[in-house]
């Protein structure tokens, strides 16, 4: 067994982080996002961000071709934590300058990379764990002040106007209090997954319930709500999800290092 | 050195999840939703009607003019906001803040509720 687990010197990642920052990169190759990783700057989402709209276009493009150039430096073990910076980064960049591409799942595998590529060995995955909590917290301290949330309106609404999910629809005409009960659902799970990503010991438990979270809202929602967010937090997850100590082989493929597992 | 490179990493990270506990503190103080983690939380569909020097725009021209992924249906210009209304009444002022002789009329409707008319004149 070896240890993955790099000196401090080194820009290195563990094979968990590095498969998980691997499998983030390529969210903006998803069908239909294929420009995400090229900022497009239109209305942005602040005042003091209104002079993007003056920057050349091929500083875009720039910008594009450097997050390809870090998506493949990534996948081939050079400088992975610079890398994985720089495309979480450029990520950041879309939803800031592009009010029509604020979307959270943005911000949070642009945040999931930077954080990545800021890997310190003393910290681990501390810094990830505490950022899911915050994403967590936020979104039902969010749900939780919204009296549309806490009555039920916005769930009925959502569900019955907007995206007609027929078995909610069905349980709905049996019990009218379906609803509200999946309003508070939804932001104790949220509050109970950002407490359990602090808990010392209970990652596996975190991971375990924040993959059946996303997985039960597609359900929930018949395939439409969310199957990007669901990939960046899967994705994330992987982080979590390999033990720091691997069998060399498996190591040596996780991190594409096979010449250097030879070597050594 | 690698200590000092070290020390720098983790203040960033500090910083980047401190910005974050900012932010979504601010957004309890706002009416906007911005990096503060909120998704899908306030589903707000909305009509735009502008006003300038006396000349009501056509729908194309509100499209044209804010760029908010707007489309036009019976000659009006709609859009749909995901998170909070107030994003659109925020971009709306910011837009428009140094234009004169300008009525912006939004007419929304939050998760299915009764239409609101926010206005704006500077």
């Amino acid at each position: 067994m070896v240890t993955l687990t790099p000196p401090v010197e080194t820009d290195d990642l563990p094979a968990g982080p590095l498969l998980a920052a691997r499998l983030v990169v390529l969210f903006p190759l998803w069908p239909g996002f294929l420009g995400l990783a090229r900022p497009n700057p239109d209305v942005a989402a602040f005042a003091w961000l209104d002079w993007t709209e003056q920057v050349p276009g091929i500083v875009w493009l720039i910008g594009a071709a450097l997050y390809l150039g870090c998506a493949v430096a990534l996948w081939l073990a050079i400088m992975p934590r610079a890398a994985a910076a720089v495309a979480g980064s450029i990520i950041l960049v879309g939803p800031l300058v592009d009010l029509g591409a604020y979307a959270n799942n943005r911000i949070l595998a642009g945040l999931v990379l930077v954080l990545l590529g800021l890997y310190e060995p003393r910290t681990h995955l501390w810094p990830l764990r505490i950022q899911l909590s915050v994403m967590y917290g936020a979104a039902a301290l969010n749900k939780v002040f919204d009296p549309d949330w806490r009555d039920g309106t916005f769930i009925e609404h959502w569900t019955d106007d907007l995206l007609d999910l027929r078995i909610h629809g069905a349980v709905r005409d049996l019990w009218s209090g379906i609803d509200r009960l999946v309003g508070w659902s939804a932001f104790v799970i949220e509050a109970t997954l950002a407490v359990l990503f602090l808990l010392p010991g209970r990652i596996r438990w975190a991971v375990a319930a924040a993959l059946a979270f996303h997985g039960g809202m597609l359900v929930f929602t018949e395939g439409e709500i969310s199957w990007l967010f669901a990939y960046v937090v899967g994705a994330t997850l992987v982080a979590f999800s390999l033990p720091r100590s691997i069998w060399p082989p498996v190591a040596a493929l996780l991190t594409l290092r096979v010449a250097e597992l030879v070597i050594s | 050195m690698s200590r000092l490179r070290a020390n720098w990493r983790l203040a960033l990270v500090g910083s980047i999840l401190a910005v974050q506990l900012l932010t979504v503190a601010h957004a309890r103080t706002v009416d906007t939703r911005y990096l503060a983690w909120a998704p899908y939380d306030q589903i707000s569909f909305y009509e735009i009607e502008v006003d300038i020097d006396g000349r009501t725009l056509d729908a194309d021209e509100v499209v044209v003019r804010y760029r908010l992924g707007l489309w036009v249906e019976d000659d009006i210009a709609h859009g749909r906001e995901n998170r909070a209304i107030a994003h659109v009444h925020s971009y709306v002022r910011r837009a428009e803040a140094d234009t004169n002789d300008i009525v912006v009329t939004v007419s929304s409707s939050t998760n299915g509720g009764p239409v609101e008319v926010w206005t704006w004149s500077p």
